[in-house]
Parts: structure tokens; C-alpha cells; sequence
């Protein structure tokens, strides 16, 4: 029999479908290997994947094109996305790109005639230490010059297959994780074997702790996990929110990288407390370098007893962990979203209540965590409550880890106590004398020079952990710029003040670079962002003004000062 | 879904709003209840009968010890809730709301079929906004007139989605959904493919019962003449609910 190209398809489809599933919580993962086949999803795909999932072609055309990852149409045999976050800008990204585009005789968003290169800007790629960086397809390449750029160029034009095998490029730091270099192996479920720990003990450990997220919401764990064991539900999720998208921010990487154990460990002792049996690691597409790694990590895991049926000789105690991986949405790593899009739907946030530990995933109860909260969540059940609250200060217990970039001597990962000062964080980094600094990524707070007394903790600067130092050179209005364009981009749109209100606000940065914003409509601005903070859904629109509201208080002169540029 | 039901087991709570004393059925959003006791709260994306989007947040209130606010739509009652729904900060943002959805695509009402039927107009006389102090976006968005009897103009389209929603949760063919994310997002029918060409759409109009302003209309009608009926929908929920 004759096959047509789209029966062809069709057949490909069916099945990529009787590996991955034909739920319609796999249409994320199933558009990701069609597209992995074909380059691109066609209508056709849509289609055709709508059919068997038994849902509208329309839906599936709105999640695909929610996504960046997702291409709709035919794109280049090499995707060259560079990360267009500020450290990278910092570091030169811009001559990067003007090198590439001179290369490859393309503009950003555009595809070679031939077909070989599509040329991008992307979101960061958590790489801001190794600054300016690129990923093609889904290697990863850093610390880029023009001529190294132009190296990689010609490299890919010598091989002609699109994709190269992917190495696990964690790339080295200036890390000090000494918690978890130092935790032995399993020891946090061995003791719960071992004494005997109820859920609750597990879940009283932690309260007691006072360890609290650290994706940045700063919830408590062991409450989190206390609430999700009692709330009713036949099944029940442990989600491990590896969506890290805040730029600046790439310890969850390191941590993935290096002591992946640590976070499955961290998911097995949820999993026990709440009474789940089903984990779900949410793995952002940039690091899709990973996943090699973390597959093999939970093999030897399942090998050693340490998932699956039975854990460690425990009657009953069965659990199992698999990878989703996500498909470049930064709104996604908020949990309700995260929900959403694991269900194949769009990234958009729900409303709550209700929370995720009562209805989440499939409505049924679900802890959300980040990569971080887990790991440390095996550090404090391995020693114990009291090590940890010995550390850090009496609001903000124990450790943090700290990802710091942007102009200073030191860029990585550090394991820090709560309770430093940024001065302090400063000269350990080498950023000694920085204009500003930026704590807790895009959504936190930009801390001036004579604020830089301030203490790191929940009690002050309550932070996700990523640090961006801005040295005296720093034109403020272009990270203005560069956070506002973040914003409007990953912006799910729901929020009339979030997908309209940031437009605006980064019109009035461009009228303060040109010098003809007048301080009448820069009040209005900053009426403005307050009106978008506090009406907004989400944690994306509720943060993504602080930025213009920052600039206008600690560096009014600066913005004002602006000679008027002809038009 | 927040559809209404009649569930014998729902505690009663009290609570007050701008300083009135009122039950209510735990169940109940603060809207719903709002709309019960006659306090207007302005909303654009609700609609009786249709599930809960939350997205345009003009309906947003304070609840008392709160630091943020919270929309009245999604957001259920509970006991002892003290409610202001009509501050004068409540005023601004709502006002800073309007305008946002006066800016970010072109509505020119003199020449518009919905004029003096529009519910972004009627909000705007309401809410007193007396000018857009924002620049207008001024970008170009199609108009879809291939069908035989609506017209989708999406420079009227405020992204409410009840189209989508009554598409879908009330006629059941999800003939329209939305693409893109954030200012990228639009309105689209089937595969982003003309109206006209749908084999999905039934033809009945209801998106263009339920659409706020004059984005989904009549092909035919004037300015001014386009006059939306919406009772319908609350029967057919219910009716549609209770199957
Ligand atoms: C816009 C937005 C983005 C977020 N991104 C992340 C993320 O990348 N990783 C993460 O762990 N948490 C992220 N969060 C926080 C999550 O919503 C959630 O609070 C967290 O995963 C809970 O885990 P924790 O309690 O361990 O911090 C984000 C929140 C918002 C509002
Ligand atoms: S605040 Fe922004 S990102 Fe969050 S739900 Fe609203 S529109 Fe979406
Ligand atoms: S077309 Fe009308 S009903 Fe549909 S989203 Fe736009 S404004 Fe709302
Ligand atoms: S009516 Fe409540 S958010 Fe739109």
C-alpha cells in the first residue's frame, strides 16, 4: 500500500502515543516529540493529536501556541537561542548576537534560506554565571565571545545532523554547597526506616525546622505537607518544581546537577509524609540537558529499593518518580500554572483558593515544591531539626543557597546562612562597591548601594536567591528595560493589569531614555504599577512593576536626568 | 464551574459587606452574593451560567485584614468576612483597569454597532473614566467577516473569553478558544482559520449574545444598533447543569 506523507505522519503520531500515553495530561510531552520528528507540529498534527486525545483542534492550537518550544512552523536544523537575560547583556550578549547575525546573515527571529539556522532570543537559560550563553537545539554553550560564536557557527555547518548527543554541561562554580556535599547518602530515609518515623513525625521534623519554601512564596514545608496529608483524596502528588525560570536564578540546576539524589531522597519523604505515590519532577525544556542524568539517577534509585513498591523493606511504602518536561512558559513555574500546563492545558494560573494541597493535579491533593526545598528537606530529616535551627537567625532558619552573577569577580552557587548582609554577600563575591543590587531575580527587590545594610532573611529581604550585581556603570533604565521586556513576554495574559499595564510601563521607560517623560505621566506610571501589583492574579504580576517603582525611588535623578533626544 | 448547586448539606455564613450585616450560602461567591443584595460590582469577564475565568480583575474587592485584593468573582464567601466593594482605591484601579482595556486595542464607539449597548462603555461611564491616560497601543488587528451571519472584530475583543467559554460549556462545540500568551493573545475560531470556513460552529450566536462589547456582532446591523440579549443563559446553565 501507498502511503501518503500524511498517513505517514498520522502513523508516527499512534505511535509516539503507545510510549508516551494518550491521556490528554501527555499532549505537552506529545507535541514536544512530534515536534522532535518533524521539526515542527502541523495543523495537520494538531489535528490529528486532538482526535485521538478527544479534544478540540482549537485547544491544542492555544497550548501550542502558548509555548515557546513549541514551533509552528518549519524552523532551521539548528535553533541558536541566546539568553537575553541581564547578566548576559552585561557580559556582552549584544555582541554575541550582532556576530551571529553577521554570521549567519539573519536577524533575531529569522531562518536561513537554506534551512540550517533559526536565530532567537530567549528567556534565561540559567547559565548567568558562565555569561553570555546560547543554547542550539538543546546544548548548552557559555561564556561566548564573537569568536567563539563564530567557531560554533561553522562547527554546526560541518555536521549536518541537527542533533548532536547533548552533554551534561553543569558547568563548574565557584559552588560552597557544603550541606549537601557532605549529607551521606540516604540518610534521611534510613532513618525513617530505621526509628520507625510516622508521616507526621516526617512532617513535624520539618515544621519544627523551620524550613520554608524556597521557590520564593516562602511557605512553610512541613505545613504544607501536614495539609496535604490531611486533606482527602485517593491519590495524591509530590510535584518537584523544576521549572526555574527566574532570571538569575540557576542553583536548581547545580542542585540537579550534582546532588540529584538529594531532591528524589526529598520527594520519597513528602511522598511518605502526605501518603502519595506518584512524583512528578516539572523539568524546564532549557534543561533538557539534564534528563539523561536524572533518568539514570532514578534506575539506580529504583535498583536500590529507594522507589517502587515496598521502599527500603517498608511494607506499603511505594512511590515512584517520573520527569515532565516543560515547554518554555517562565509563568509555569508558578504551581497552579505548573498544574495547568501538566494537565495539557495553557500555563494560565487558577484561582485560588482552592490551594494545590487540596485540589491540584487532576484535583486530587498535591504538594508542589521547589528543587531546592526538597534537598534541604533530606539534609534537615538526616540531622535533625535542631542542626538546622542552629543556623541562620531567628526568623529565618538555616541555609540558603544563593546564585549569584552580574559584575563581580566570583559569579556561582553559594550555601550561605540566612542573615548576611548584601554588603557582606558583596565581598564575598568580589561585587565590592556595586552601584545596586538585584535580590531574588526579576520579582524581587532592587537594592541600592546606601541600603546595603540590609539583612538577608525572611525578616528583610525574604528572597528566592538570586543575586544580579550592578557595578557603577549601570545604565538603570536599560534593566528596567530588560526586566519589562521579560515580563511582557511570559505573561500568561489573563490579568487585564499584567498583559496590558507592562506594555505601558515599558513605553514610559523608552520615553525616559529619550528624555520626554514628563514627571506628571511618570506619576501616573507609578499609579500604574501599583494598580497592576495589587490587582493581578499571580506572583508574575503582582512583582513585575517593582521595577519601575524602584528606579523612580532610588534612582530619580538618574532617570530624570536624561538630555531630550531628537525623534 | 460555579454554577449554583442545590446541595442540601451548605452551611449558612454571615458576613458583612460595606458595613451591611448578610447571609448567604457558603458556596456562593462574593459576587453572587453582591448581585442577590443589589451592590453593584463591576465585572466583565463574569457571567451567570458560564465557568469562572478571573481574568479581567474589575471586580476586585478588599476584604478586611487583607493586604491584597481579591476578585469577587473567584473568590468564595466564608464567616465573618468583612467586605469593601467600593473604596476609593477600589474606584482607581478600576478606572486604571478600563483605560488599560481602552488602550490596548481600538475602540472607536462613535461608528461602533454596540454603541450604547457596550458594557466596557457602560463600565466606563460608571466607573467615571473621564480620559485614557495611557497611549493607545494602535495596533492592527483583522476583522473576520467571512461568516455568513457574525463578525468577529477583534479590535473590539477585551480577551473575557466568555465567547469561548459559551461555546464550549453551553453549546458544546468549542468552535473558538485562544492562542497566544500574553499581548500576543487572540480570539481564534477552529485552527486560526477564517470563520466563514468552520465545520466546528453551529451557528447559533450565542458568542455573540454573551460578547461584551461590539468585537462579536450581527453581520448587517449599524452603528449603535446592536443589542445583545443574555437571559438566556442562566436557564440553559442550569438546564445544561442539571443534565
Ligand atoms: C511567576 C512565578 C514563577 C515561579 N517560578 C518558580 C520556579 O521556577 N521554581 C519554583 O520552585 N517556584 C517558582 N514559583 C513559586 C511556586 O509558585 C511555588 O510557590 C513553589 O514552587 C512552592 O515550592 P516551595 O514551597 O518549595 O517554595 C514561581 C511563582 C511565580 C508566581
Ligand atoms: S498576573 Fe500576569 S502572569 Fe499572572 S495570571 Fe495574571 S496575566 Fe497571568
Ligand atoms: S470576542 Fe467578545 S466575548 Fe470573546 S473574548 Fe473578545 S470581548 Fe470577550
Ligand atoms: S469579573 Fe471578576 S475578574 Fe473579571
Amino acid at each position: 500500500m501507498l502511503l501518503t506523507g500524511q498517513d505517514n505522519e498520522k502513523a508516527i503520531i499512534r505511535e509516539l502515543m503507545k510510549t508516551l500515553g494518550s491521556e490528554r495530561s501527555e499532549l505537552i510531552p506529545i507535541l514536544l516529540a512530534v515536534q522532535d520528528e518533524f521539526g515542527y507540529v502541523s495543523e495537520f498534527s494538531m489535528q490529528f493529536i486532538a482526535d485521538q486525545l478527544k479534544m478540540s483542534a482549537n485547544e491544542v492550537y492555544g497550548v501550542a501556541t502558548f509555548f515557546h518550544f513549541i514551533n509552528k512552523k518549519p524552523k532551521g536544523k539548528f535553533i541558536i537561542r541566546l539568553s537575553r537575560d541581564m547578566s548576559s547583556i552585561m557580559k556582552g550578549a549584544k555582541s554575541v548576537a550582532r556576530q551571529l547575525r553577521n554570521d549567519l546573515g539573519i536577524r533575531m527571529g529569522e531562518t536561513t534560506p537554506d534551512g540550517m539556522f533559526t536565530l532567537e532570543w530567549t528567556s534565561c537559560i540559567g547559565m548567568n554565571y558562565q555569561a553570555p550563553a546560547m543554547m542550539v537545539n538543546n546544548e548548552v554553550f557559555s561564556n561566548l565571545t564573537p569568536p567563539k560564536v563564530h567557531r560554533i557557527i561553522e562547527d554546526c555547518r560541518q555536521e549536518l545532523y541537527a542533533h548532536r548527543p547533548t552533554v551534561g554541561n553543569v558547568g563548574e562554580t565557584h559552588a560552597s554547597t557544603l550541606s549537601y556535599a557532605s549529607h551521606e547518602p540516604n540518610a534521611a530515609l534510613n532513618r525513617l526506616v530505621q526509628q520507625r518515623m510516622s508521616p507526621a513525625d516526617v512532617s513535624g521534623e520539618l515544621t519544627v525546622s523551620g524550613l520554608k519554601g524556597r521557590g520564593g512564596a516562602g511557605f512553610p514545608t512541613g505545613v504544607k505537607w501536614n495539609l496535604a496529608s490531611k486533606a482527602e483524596g485517593d491519590v495524591k502528588y509530590i510535584i518537584c518544581n523544576a521549572d526555574e525560570g527566574e532570571p538569575g536564578t540557576f542553583k536548581d540546576r547545580i542542585i540537579l546537577g550534582k546532588y540529584a539524589d538529594l531532591v528524589f531522597e526529598g520527594m520519597t519523604l513528602a511522598a511518605y509524609a502526605v501518603g502519595a505515590t506518584e512524583g512528578i519532577v516539572y523539568l524546564r525544556y532549557e534543561y533538557t540537558h539534564l534528563r539523561p542524568h536524572l533518568e539514570t539517577i532514578l534506575a539506580a534509585r529504583r535498583k536500590a529499593n529507594l522507589l517502587g513498591e515496598n521502599i527500603l523493606g517498608k511494607p506499603g511504602f511505594c512511590f515512584d518518580i517520573r520527569i515532565h518536561m516543560g515547554a518554555g512558559a517562565y509563568v509555569c513555574g508558578e504551581e497552579t500554572a505548573l498544574i495547568e500546563s501538566l494537565e495539557g492545558r495553557r500555563g494560565e494560573p487558577r484561582n485560588r483558593p482552592p490551594y494545590p494541597v487540596e485540589k491540584g493535579f487532576l484535583g486530587r491533593p498535591t504538594v508542589v515544591n521547589n528543587v531546592e526545598t526538597l534537598a534541604t528537606a533530606s539534609c534537615i530529616v538526616a540531622r535533625g531539626a535542631k542542626w538546622f535551627t542552629s543556623i541562620g537567625t531567628e526568623r529565618s532558619k538555616g541555609f540558603k543557597l544563593f546564585s549569584v552573577s552580574g559584575d563581580c569577580a566570583r559569579p556561582g552557587v553559594y550555601e550561605l546562612p540566612w542573615g548576611m548582609t548584601v554588603q557582606q554577600l558583596l565581598e564575598l563575591v568580589d561585587g565590592q562597591g556595586a552601584k545596586a543590587v538585584q535580590v531574588g531575580g526579576y520579582t524581587g527587590e532592587l537594592v541600592p548601594a546606601s541600603q546595603f545594610d540590609r539583612v538577608m532573611g525572611y525578616e528583610d529581604l525574604g528572597i528566592g536567591g538570586s543575586i544580579i550585581v550592578y557595578g557603577q556603570g549601570r545604565e538603570m533604565l536599560e534593566v528596567a528595560e530588560n526586566y519589562l521586556e521579560f515580563f511582557i513576554e511570559e505573561s500568561c495574559g489573563q490579568c487585564t493589569g499584567c498583559r496590558i499595564g507592562n506594555t505601558k510601563l515599558l513605553d514610559g521607560v523608552r520615553l525616559l531614555q529619550k528624555g520626554t517623560c514628563s514627571n506628571r505621566y511618570l506619576n501616573d506610571l507609578i499609579g500604574l504599577s501599583h494598580s497592576i501589583k495589587t490587582t493581578s492574579k499571580c506572583g508574575l504580576g503582582q512583582a513585575s512593576p517593582n521595577i519601575f517603582i524602584a528606579i523612580n525611588e532610588h534612582f530619580k535623578e538618574e532617570i530624570m536626568a536624561r538630555p531630550v533626544l531628537a525623534a | 464551574m460555579a454554577l449554583p448547586a442545590t446541595t442540601p448539606n451548605v452551611r449558612v455564613v454571615t458576613l458583612t459587606i460595606d458595613g451591611r450585616d448578610l447571609s448567604a450560602r457558603e458556596d456562593e461567591t462574593i459576587i453572587e452574593v453582591c448581585r442577590e443584595n443589589q451592590i453593584p460590582i463591576p465585572s466583565l469577564c463574569y457571567l451567570d451560567g458560564l465557568s469562572i475565568w478571573g481574568g479581567c480583575r474589575l471586580c476586585v474587592v478588599e476584604l478586611e485584614g487583607q493586604g491584597r485584593l481579591f476578585a469577587a468573582c473567584s473568590t468564595r464567601v466564608a464567616e465573618g468576612m468583612r467586605i469593601q466593594t467600593n473604596t476609593e482605591k477600589l474606584q482607581r484601579y478600576r478606572r486604571v483597569i478600563i483605560e488599560l482595556l481602552f488602550a490596548e486595542r481600538n475602540h472607536v464607539c462613535s461608528v461602533c454597532v454596540s454603541n450604547g449597548h457596550c458594557e466596557l462603555q457602560w463600565h466606563a461611564q460608571k466607573c467615571g473614566v473621564d480620559h485614557v491616560s495611557v497611549p493607545y497601543r494602535q495596533a492592527a488587528y483583522p476583522v473576520d467577516s467571512s461568516h455568513e451571519m457574525f463578525r468577529m472584530d477583534h479590535n473590539r475583543c477585551i480577551l473575557c473569553t466568555r465567547c469561548v467559554r459559551v461555546c464550549d460549556e453551553i453549546e458544546g462545540a468549542h468552535t473558538k478558544d485562544v492562542m497566544g500568551r500574553g499581548s500576543d493573545c487572540q480570539i481564534i475560531t477552529d485552527l486560526a482559520a477564517p470563520w466563514g470556513d468552520s465545520d466546528t460552529c453551529t451557528s447559533c450566536g450565542k458568542c455573540v449574545q454573551v460578547c461584551p462589547t461590539g468585537a462579536l456582532v450581527k453581520q448587517g446591523t449599524s452603528a449603535g444598533e446592536m443589542v445583545k440579549d443574555q437571559h438566556f443563559l442562566p436557564i440553559l446553565a442550569r438546564r445544561r447543569h442539571a443534565q
